[in-house]
């Protein structure tokens, strides 16, 4: 789910931007630092909206850069347990299916796909079909998937996800 | 003190609303919504042409939520803001009804088993009506 949220970033600036444009610079580097982060409490950092206070610039002892508290309003995506979400095949092979929630990657195993639908390696591209090929699963296709786990690495977001349930799978 | 932080997340649910202090009571944007913050972003990124692209997770999710979105203008959004507001939900499944468009009761309440007990199906279904017709009336 997409949420807009207020955070926290400490920005750290070198000597040579005390002047003028001193904020400016402070904005811009928010910007860089924090949009396309992801973190495992806040999810990917898509687009900040607001920048909220810029708190006082705290000098470092002893190596002269100065530290900067911003806080600012952005549009975050945190994938939640449980949580049904509409998805982009991107992938499909003999494990599952690999999908794309926007920035966020979700593994379907074989397994939590309906078990009437087979993996047929011998059509290109790649599907999932029942036996009378009356439902098919390729890539571009769209799904509805309940998310069913998370993973968190360093910077990134892993989920899987399940198409066993009433009212999931292929939508138009 | 290291057991902590896990418990945490092991509790979050959406099924169940629990999502943890940080989301809790945090505003849940439609996929329209944000496909509309973004597009702006974007044209405000390239009238000024800056040297630096894009984040990767910025285009992705530009993609994502073109494909996606439902509604395409503020009014529709609005107007289904307020018709869902008038029912006691909570902000995660206001974003969920209008992101789905569930066709009837039962499968809104498969999809979010939170809406469970708490509607009955009377009720629901009057207010997926009024998503329907906003979506179908909409230019």
């Amino acid at each position: 789910m997409f949420f807009h949220i207020p955070l926290e970033h400490e920005i750290l600036l070198h000597p040579r931007y005390f002047g003028p444009n001193l904020l400016e610079t402070v904005k811009k580097k928010l910007f860089t630092e924090v949009e396309g982060t992801c973190t495992g409490k806040h999810g990917f950092v898509i687009a900040v909206t607001t920048i909220d206070n810029i708190g006082l610039g705290m000098l470092q002892t002893g190596r002269g850069v100065a530290l900067y508290p911003v806080k600012y309003k952005a549009i975050v995506f945190r994938p939640f347990k449980g949580e049904v979400l509409d998805a982009l095949v991107i992938q499909v092979n003999k494990l599952g299916l690999f999908t794309q929630i926007g920035p966020l990657t979700c593994f379907i195993s074989r397994h939590s796909i309906p078990p009437e639908m087979e993996f047929d390696p011998n059509s290109t591209p790649h599907c999932y079909r029942t036996s009378e090929s009356d439902v098919l699963i390729q890539e571009g296709n769209y799904l509805r998937v309940r998310i069913v786990g998370t993973r968190v690495d360093a910077n990134d977001i892993f989920a899987v996800g399940s198409l066993m349930e009433d009212y999931l799978g292929l939508i138009s | 003190m290291a057991a902590k932080p896990e418990a945490e997340e092991l509790q979050e649910d959406a099924t169940e609303l629990r999502f943890g202090k940080d989301f809790d009571t945090a505003d849940a944007l439609l996929v329209s919504e944000v496909k509309m913050l973004l597009e702006h972003r974007k044209a405000q990124h390239e009238s000024q042409d800056d040297d630096q692209d894009l984040s990767e997770v910025f285009t992705k999710t530009l993609d994502y939520c073109q494909t996606f979105s439902k509604y395409n203008s503020r009014e529709t959004i609005s107007a289904i803001r307020g018709a869902l507001q008038k029912h006691k939900l909570h902000k995660f499944e206001v974003a969920c009804l209008a992101n789905l468009a569930p066709a009837d009761a039962d499968e809104a309440k498969t999809l979010l088993p939170s809406l469970q007990g708490r509607f009955d199906d009377l009720e629901l279904n009057e207010l997926l009506d009024d998503i329907r017709t906003h979506m179908n009336y909409q230019y």
